[in-house]
């Protein structure tokens, strides 16, 4: 227990030394992100190679421990293989974020980098062995601890857009897998967590609104990295599928963030990798909130979600339905207050019957696209519009073709007219409030306008426009 | 068809809170445990019976008051299973007491959400 207090005292205390030392060595390098006045809030340089005192202060805890006399150091040892062997696949991480930190990496090279760091984690013995209980096939298991750890690394990432923000969370995150590792008396997690803790609380003194120092990709990614890593080994404890969810909890924030973010761009037909102004921590800035409320709203957030994990660790299986429940359902609340437009639209259409509707509309026009080829005078044309018009929303339709008018009664509106060059044309009209789809009636002028021309030149040409072919003798 | 206004709402309220104080602290009579476990999961019991409870008065009063009687419903949720330890043949169960605040808090959180539908559904004119 010792060990464990001076590993998180020396952690904390060296990253209250380290971190302004990096920062000016930072500034001086000229590693800093400037401001841009569009996505980034900060309006003077500032360094973003936070990461760098965060590690450096983990890592010399650790060395000071194996020094020190504290029997930490043989504790350490004996739980080594966890915590050395994770090594090599977090200095990728960390390596391939201070290398975007200062050369700016295509998201693509970092996403491989990830991929390889996370394969080093499963090598290492990071393993998403069994899912409630069941034990998985060695290659899912594979897939998903890959896709965890990747997941977790960029949702971090992600996240780090507001000072203190990524540093908070991952705060937050460290202290409930600390709490979850010492309740479960997994010492090896709980020696690789406490100088997470400590280095990070040290960190946030510099990182927190205003900051003076910025996370960086080396740190958000190595820290998302870590604790999804963490999150595997917590997880090797839990019996049922509720209980697997503690880990998540701990996530919640930055994972539900990530998901919302991709959900938005691929509704949005947007690249998934591309950046925008629509993460939570921006749709709260744009709400009037200053940084330190959002951050601390968030953290609050973070606080709910690391009790709901402990309770699912820590409870009987019987709550754990129950805990899920709440949290779900303050999660519909928080996203509701964020306002996505996005998810409010889809929203409508999928449970609003818009989507049936379109799908109604689209059939509907499939089927007169069908009748209006078969036609065979302009007639049929007529009916087939006068009977399937009100279908599409409008009241009434009007005719001229070749001089001839065909007109049906039709309540007051606004009008959508076509012209068929040289031929005539057609009035369509709407009602005024008609609560049918205005894009059905879109879709039906489109069909009109493609369709209606075509076939009325192949049923009865112009007379100055028929082919005058030479008789043959 | 009946039309659920805020006063037929509240009068609702009324109803299930007095049945819930009734079933809890009525002496055992040896049925009521078993008319109840016999078709349900008691903890599921506890947790919806506390969930309607707590929803139905923020729907009916608004935000604030609706909040405040259920953060009530709460406090009296927690005295009833701690009284339960004074009645003949029924027992106290620290269980339920969180199982109860979790319902509880479920009820609170859907019903605000529903009051947020309900509030962009009215801005929105639909």
């Amino acid at each position: 227990m010792y060990s464990m207090i001076f590993l998180g005292v020396a952690s904390f205390a060296l990253s209250l030394i380290l971190t302004p030392l990096f920062r000016n060595i930072a500034l001086r390098l000229k590693l800093v992100d400037e401001p841009d006045n569009r996505r980034k809030i900060h309006k003077v340089p500032i360094p973003r190679i936070g990461g760098v005192a965060i590690a450096a202060a983990a890592v010399a805890a650790y060395g000071l421990l194996f020094v020190s006399r504290l029997n930490g150091g043989s504790i350490l040892r004996a739980g080594a293989p966890f915590a050395i062997h994770l090594l090599p696949a977090a200095m990728v991480v960390f390596c391939v974020g201070l290398a975007d930190d200062i050369f700016r990496l295509r998201p693509l090279y970092k996403l491989a980098a990830q991929i390889v760091a996370a394969i080093l984690a499963w090598n290492s013995g990071i393993h998403l062995i069994a899912i409630g209980g069941r034990d998985l096939p060695v290659m899912l298991s594979f897939v998903l601890t890959i896709i965890w750890i990747v997941a977790c690394s960029n949702a971090m990432n992600l996240i780090d857009g507001v000072d203190g923000l990524a540093t908070g969370v991952g705060l937050f995150a460290s202290v409930t897998t600390l709490i979850a590792a010492l309740f479960h008396h997994n010492i090896g997690l709980a020696f690789a967590t406490v100088p997470l803790v400590g280095a990070l609380l040290g960190f946030l003194r510099f990182n927190f609104s205003p900051a003076s120092i910025f996370l960086g990709d080396c740190g958000s990614l190595t820290l998302g990295f870590l604790l999804g890593c963490y999150g595997i080994v917590w997880s090797e404890k839990s019996t049922t599928l509720l209980s697997m969810a503690a880990p998540l909890m701990v996530l919640f924030v930055p994972l539900a963030d990530a998901s919302l973010a991709i959900i938005r761009r691929f509704l949005r037909q947007q690249p998934i990798f591309g950046a925008d102004r629509g993460h939570i921590h921006h749709k709260l800035l744009s709400q009037g909130l200053p940084p330190w409320r959002v951050v601390l709203i968030l953290y609050g957030f973070c606080g709910l979600a690391g009790v709901a994990g402990l309770i699912l660790t820590a409870t009987q299986v019987q709550y754990h339905g129950f805990v899920v429940i709440v949290v779900i359902l303050a999660a519909w609340l928080g996203i509701q207050h964020l306002g996505y437009s996005e998810l409010g639209v889809a929203g409508k259409v999928v449970f609003g019957g818009g989507f049936h509707r379109l799908l109604n509309a689209h059939l509907n026009l499939a089927k007169f696209e069908q009748e209006l080829m078969a036609t065979e005078t302009v007639d049929e044309i007529w009916q087939l519009l006068c009977r399937d018009s009100c279908d599409f929303g409008f009241s009434g339709v009007e005719l001229r073709i070749d001089d001839e008018v065909r007109l049906t009664k039709g309540s007051l509106g606004w009008k959508i007219r076509v012209d068929f060059p040289g031929r005539g044309y057609i009035n369509l009209t709407r009602a005024i409030g008609s609560r049918d789809p205005s894009s059905a009636g879109v879709m039906f002028v489109d069909c009109i306008e493609r369709v209606f021309f075509k076939r009325l030149n192949e049923l009865r040409p112009r007379r100055s426009e028929v082919p005058v072919y030479a008789e043959a003798n | 068809m009946l039309k659920l206004t805020s006063v037929r709402l509240q009068l609702l309220w009324g109803i299930l809170v007095g049945t819930i104080v009734l079933w809890s602290l009525l002496p055992y009579w040896g049925n009521q445990p078993r008319i109840v476990g016999t078709y349900f999961n008691r903890d599921w019991v506890h947790f919806l019976a506390y969930g309607v409870v707590s929803i139905l008065p923020v729907l009916s009063w608004g935000r604030k008051t609706g909040l405040s009687l259920s953060i009530g419903v709460a406090v009296l949720a927690t005295g009833l299973e701690l009284a339960r330890a004074l009645v003949e043949a029924r027992s106290l169960d620290v269980r339920y007491i969180v199982i109860n605040i979790l319902g509880i808090a479920a009820g609170m959180l859907l019903a605000l959400n529903i009051l947020t539908i309900r509030s962009r559904m009215s801005r929105a004119g639909t």
